[in-house]
């Protein structure tokens, strides 16, 4: 310590390298002890009351609904995508019972233009593709662990727990695993459960499938009927990735990566180009404009362009 | 979700700390907002008595609510009131280490607290540097300044005593302050 520092400083700097003795910490507490004391709020020198603690209050809630988007603005970093303030990031919804003690909260995750990830407190991951919703019951993770795709395209990396199976409705149908990562894209008129790794079953109300990795599980809410088919050589299961290369893809399927990425959307005018093969390496930091341009390079003779939200190929 | 909840965070104003945090534990908001409620003002007004820093006050008070939502899951207090006043007085050290504060407003509130509670640091290297100090004063002044602060004698019965006007005492008590201040600003 050099000289002529003040005791303060030398009590200080002692006490945050943990060498005070017994004396000078309880110097340092006493200390601060006597200043607790109950003194009246001065508006004058502190301005008014309520309004500067309402918003305290306000930007203490702000931070802590944020709590899971911390999670959501670091991948969405990793994904070199910037944190415009279009993302929605995380809007609970509580819905408070008649008792004092006891309260329930759903918890609803909405992405916006962009996709998100939500880490769930069982530690499960849920990568949100744009402008997708989910939502998490009142007890999640008391006895079983529910969750509701309500719209759009998400995929879950779901923590190992065979006590607590994790069951996701989606429309008509209920996926129930107990540790494993898949695809779950909810349309419309149709839902579509794609596996990664595991064992995942698949019910609709009268229908049952187990499916492996590699195989998908088609609804279609037309029919009510619910179909099983095996993958190959299929990317999507894999579009929240970091980078992602996408080697001999159709371009249908690289598109699809696009929508979830991107949140926008492809018009095709001819559905036999879909099947046009493309190699193509989509990296975290990639902007849409530069995939664009790369498969327009790649494919030659197709015209991908883009206007607003939309992606034509022609 | 402020205003729907204001009737059950009413009726959480008299629900102990205690249940508070158990509550809070079980992500309870309204828990969250009660603990806020009933604790906000006093932790800020020490945090300022300590800073005279509005916006290093309010930062403080602001991150250590966030933080405590955040370890919500983790947490093990025994007494909330102890443990937040505690936050609140590291953050503040922290902030004086760091010299993101006036040094100088921490500094003279300790020591206006080490001269007016001499007592309170007996034995220890400190008190032993005060009361050199305090030996070092001519001894008039030395004689008003232990029957003020150690025998608490006021100002009026000092005068009295040894027949002095009380604005003389007053001036030899400050003057001991000052010398005492200066000692205490470079050990």
């Amino acid at each position: 310590m050099k000289q002529g520092s003040h005791i303060l400083e030398v009590l200080i700097d002692k006490f945050f390298k943990k060498r005070t003795t017994v004396k000078e910490e309880k110097l340092l507490d006493d200390f601060s002890e006597a200043y607790r004391t109950e003194e009246a709020w001065d508006n004058a020198v502190l301005g008014d009351k309520d309004e500067l603690s309402n918003r305290m209050f306000e930007t203490i809630s702000n931070q802590i609904e944020h709590e899971e988007p911390k999670v959501i603005q670091h991948y969405a970093l990793q994904w070199g995508m910037s944190i415009a303030a279009s993302i929605v990031l995380l809007i609970g919804v509580f819905l408070w019972l008649d008792s004092d003690e006891v309260e329930s909260q759903t918890m609803m995750f909405a992405s916006g233009k962009q996709m998100d990830s939500v880490r769930l407190v069982d530690g499960t991951m849920i990568y949100l593709g744009a402008h997708s919703a989910l939502s998490c019951a009142p007890d999640f993770n008391s006895k079983t662990r529910q969750v509701t795709l309500i719209r759009g395209n998400a995929f879950f990396d779901v923590a190992r727990n065979p006590q607590k199976p994790f069951v996701i409705s989606s429309g008509q149908i209920k996926t129930t695993v107990l540790g494993t990562s898949f695809n779950i894209d909810l349309k419309e008129d149709n839902c579509t459960v794609t596996v990664h790794t595991g064992k995942v079953n698949v019910k609709s109300q009268d229908q049952s499938v187990d499916l492996i990795p590699n195989q998908e599980a088609y609804f279609a809410g037309a029919t009510s009927s619910l179909s099983k088919k095996t993958l190959t050589n299929s990317h999507m299961t894999r579009w929240y990735r970091r980078d992602l290369q996408l080697e001999n893809t159709s371009l249908g399927e690289v598109l699809s990566v696009i929508e979830y990425k991107f949140g926008v959307k492809a018009q095709v005018k001819n559905q036999e180009d879909l099947k046009t093969p493309v190699t193509v390496f989509i990296s975290h930091d990639a902007t849409l404009s530069s995939v664009i341009e790369q498969l327009n390079y790649i494919t030659g003779n197709l015209k991908i362009e883009m206007y607003e939200e939309i992606i034509t190929v022609k | 979700m402020l205003t729907t909840n204001l009737n059950i965070v009413t009726s959480m104003h008299s629900s102990s700390d205690t249940a508070l945090i158990e509550l809070l534990k079980k992500d309870s908001k309204v828990a969250f907002e009660a603990i806020y409620r009933r604790y906000w003002e006093k932790l800020y007004l020490y945090a300022f008595k300590l800073s005279a820093d509005r916006e290093l006050s309010q930062n403080i008070v602001q991150d250590l609510f966030v933080s405590l939502w955040n370890k919500r899951a983790s947490l093990s207090i025994e007494k909330l009131d102890t443990y937040l006043f505690q936050s609140v007085k590291y953050q503040i050290f922290k902030n004086y280490r760091d010299q993101k504060l006036s040094k100088e407003v921490l500094e003279s509130r300790f020591e206006d607290f080490v001269i007016e509670n001499p007592s309170v640091i007996d034995d220890s290297d400190l008190t032993q540097s005060l009361y050199t100090s305090i030996n070092k004063l001519p001894s008039k002044r030395k004689e008003i300044f232990l029957m003020n602060k150690i025998h608490d004698l006021s100002v009026e019965q000092i005068a009295s005593e040894l027949a002095l006007s009380n604005q003389t005492v007053k001036n030899q008590i400050s003057s001991a302050l000052k010398q005492l201040r200066l000692d205490l600003q470079d050990v």
